[in-house]
């Protein structure tokens, strides 16, 4: 069934798609339940810019192959892994003495 | 048989499978030379806060970043990472690879999350396992009989892995599969009834530093396109137009379905690193000063380890025909190079195999031993838990369900069971749907509440059984590709099960302050001057040459 196969990442139709029904399902939300302090009216601006800058990307990125994307994921995640290490252990490791320097003081 | 069959494809060829004993029984001494080791370790303890039975279980504070961290990614990756995941390459081409390189993402970023609380609260409550981490992490006794009662599927996974060594037993040293299951339990008994998880995390260490130089070698075969006249864009012309790699999901496929089957596979194994045979390693590490480095090393070599799977997609393109595509590695080796070289490698896969198996028979143990009985029957009986003749009857339930263990896994797979990774995954994906959520939830989250975990355990694993085991065992149909994926099942329990902790935590109380200070507090090498002044305590004892 090889004409079942995806042949690309993804067209342009299937990212609008996407797209649309993402902001459909936010309007509808936003319908029933509004949280405070939001400007919908801001949102409602940008949900139309959305289309414009889904022609705007490039072919290269729309074609590109399993090896490509998965050296993105594979080198993204090591320096994700490194900036949780250098960052994220250390504000709670900060944080953890923090507490420990107030609960003392206390 | 089917090891007829292969010896006329030449894996198991007279010099291949005369090496293949060489090399094992190198591989024998090796280990019983580290049951050895352990078993001094264990049997030399009691000085230092540790029991023998903690050191049996947990190998408390034992080892440095290094060695850890590659028993870690050796356990997780597994006999799969050299047969399952090539398999997958050899099959369905490059997009393989959305399950080999995506699945440690999703895995050793939930280590990340836990493996410094983890570290540091077992450490304070003498937790033995994970489930015991969450029965004291939230004081919540009930909570710790329900999670090790859940992971008394993990048998299953231990089974599929004495099927998988049997099998290799049979294509590479020519031994029936029926005893070559014997020969390998009897491998698993020889060091771990001795030296528990010391031997268990040494030879896994073994076992990774030896992963990590097949993988460079497969990596390097590929990108040379080796046994073709080209490179890399060769190997992927050879292939049939749907392996290719601008080929990125197939509708036809339970797994590839779709973008949105891809997403959950790695959602799927974030709450992995709740499995009681990796949990269990963190408690291993000689303190946390040297946690950061630890997942670093653990989580590059995590990642790079499933590169194996350009070993099948090579198969694929030399066009390698083989029996089940279980073999195409040890076919690949076989084609390509000396016999040594490919009998190193079957005993090479074994141990793969076997290291995997060893860290599950002695989580299985300490459900019985430390779950079960230490910290949930004698605490009921009005007795103590720490005290020294509790300690040495837990060792010695260790030790005896270690043996009874294993027995009954071989018993179990003495007929290869047709359907094994239904079975696996009722174990794996049951655990990351149930606790895989209050577990990460719990270790960083002070406000999450007893009720919260009790409910996303039941509700998380209510969710996998009805997407997945439900229509699997035939009650239900279930829908595609739930049904047929039990990864997205599982992605879709965790998320459940992580949304239930959170909605659940908000309406309910915390643990007492008392017991939350007692969880969260800072530790000692934090609050003495910093990382470089810390004294030296049980949470921190002094740098050595392995750190």
């Amino acid at each position: 069934m090889d004409n079942l196969h995806e042949p690309s990442f993804g067209s342009r139709e299937d990212i609008e798609t996407v797209w649309n029904g993402c902001t459909t399902a936010f309007m509808r939300f936003s319908a029933v339940w509004r949280f405070p302090r939001v400007n919908y009216d801001v949102f409602s601006q940008y949900i139309f810019v959305g289309p414009k800058i889904i022609n705007k990307i490039p072919d290269t990125i729309l074609n590109v192959n399993v090896l490509q994307i998965l050296t993105i994921t594979s080198v993204g995640f090591v320096l994700f892994a490194v900036m949780w290490v250098t960052k994220i252990e250390e504000y709670l490791e900060e944080r953890e003495r923090q507490q420990h320097e107030s609960e003392t003081r206390t | 048989m089917t090891h007829e069959l292969i010896l006329q494809g030449g894996i198991g060829s007279a010099e291949v499978v005369q090496w293949g004993w060489i090399f094992l029984i190198g591989y024998v001494a090796l280990m019983l030379g580290f049951g050895y080791w352990g078993y001094k370790r264990v049997e030399g303890s009691g000085g230092g806060g540790t029991s023998s039975q903690d050191e049996y279980a947990t190998a408390r504070g034992g080892f440095g970043f290094l060695a850890l961290a590659l028993a870690y990614a050796a356990t997780v990756a597994s006999g799969a990472t050299f047969m399952g995941i090539p398999a997958l390459g050899y099959s369905v081409g490059f997009k393989a690879g959305y399950y080999a390189m995506l699945y440690p993402i999703g895995i050793f970023g939930g280590m990340l999350i836990v493996a410094r609380v983890s570290k540091k609260v077992s450490d304070r409550f003498n937790s033995q396992s994970v489930p015991d981490f969450l029965g004291d992490r939230f004081q919540a006794p009930g909570l710790r009989v329900i999670t090790a009662l859940l992971s008394l599927f993990l048998l299953f996974y231990a089974m599929a892995q004495i099927t998988a060594a049997g099998q290799m037993f049979d294509v590479i040293l020519g031994v029936e599969y029926s005893n070559g299951i014997w020969i390998a339990g009897g491998l698993l008994l020889l060091y771990l009834s001795l030296g528990g998880s010391h031997a268990d995390i040494l030879t896994d260490a073994v076992q990774g530093a030896m992963m990590i130089a097949i993988t460079v070698l497969i990596l390097v075969m590929f990108a040379i396109g080796y046994g073709m006249d080209g490179g890399i864009g060769t190997v992927n012309a050879a292939l049939d137009s749907s392996l290719q790699w601008d080929t990125h999901t197939n509708p036809d496929s339970p797994v590839f379905h779709s973008w949105w089957a891809i997403l959950l596979l790695v959602i799927g194994h974030i709450g992995f690193t709740a499995q009681p045979h990796l949990g269990n390693k963190f408690f291993a590490i000689k303190s946390n000063r040297y946690i950061r480095r630890f997942m670093i090393i653990a989580s590059v070599v995590g990642i790079f380890l499933p590169l194996m799977y350009l070993g099948g997609v090579l198969g694929a393109a030399q066009g390698i025909e083989v029996e089940a595509a279980d073999q195409i590695i040890p076919a690949l080796f076989v084609q390509s190079f000396h016999p040594i070289l490919a009998a190193f490698l079957g005993v090479a896969i074994l141990s793969a195999i076997i290291s995997t198996a060893d860290g599950l028979i002695i989580s299985l143990s300490q459900i019985f031993a430390n779950d079960l009985y230490r910290k949930s029957y004698v605490p009921w009986q009005g007795g103590d838990p720490e005290s020294e003749a509790v300690q040495q009857r837990t060792l010695l339930i260790s030790r005896i369900s270690t043996v009874v263990l294993v027995i009954a896994a071989v018993v179990a797979v003495i007929s290869p069971p047709q359907f094994l990774v239904i079975l696996l995954w009722t174990g794996i994906g049951g655990i990351i749907s149930s606790f895989g959520a209050p577990y990460m939830v719990g270790s960083l989250w002070r406000r999450t509440t007893v009720p919260a975990a009790y409910a996303a355990t039941i509700i998380g694993f209510i969710t996998f059984f009805l997407l997945h085991l439900g229509p699997q065992a035939g009650v239900m149909e279930g829908i595609y590709p739930f049904n047929q994926n039990p990864f997205a099942s599982t992605g879709v329990g965790f998320l459940i099960s992580l949304s239930v902790t959170f909605a659940v935590s908000f309406v309910t109380d915390p643990p007492s302050d008392e017991h939350l200070e007692k969880v969260f507090a800072a530790e000692e090498r934090l609050v003495q001057g910093g990382e470089g002044t810390a004294a030296a305590g049980p949470e921190d004892p002094a740098p050595t040459d392995d750190d």
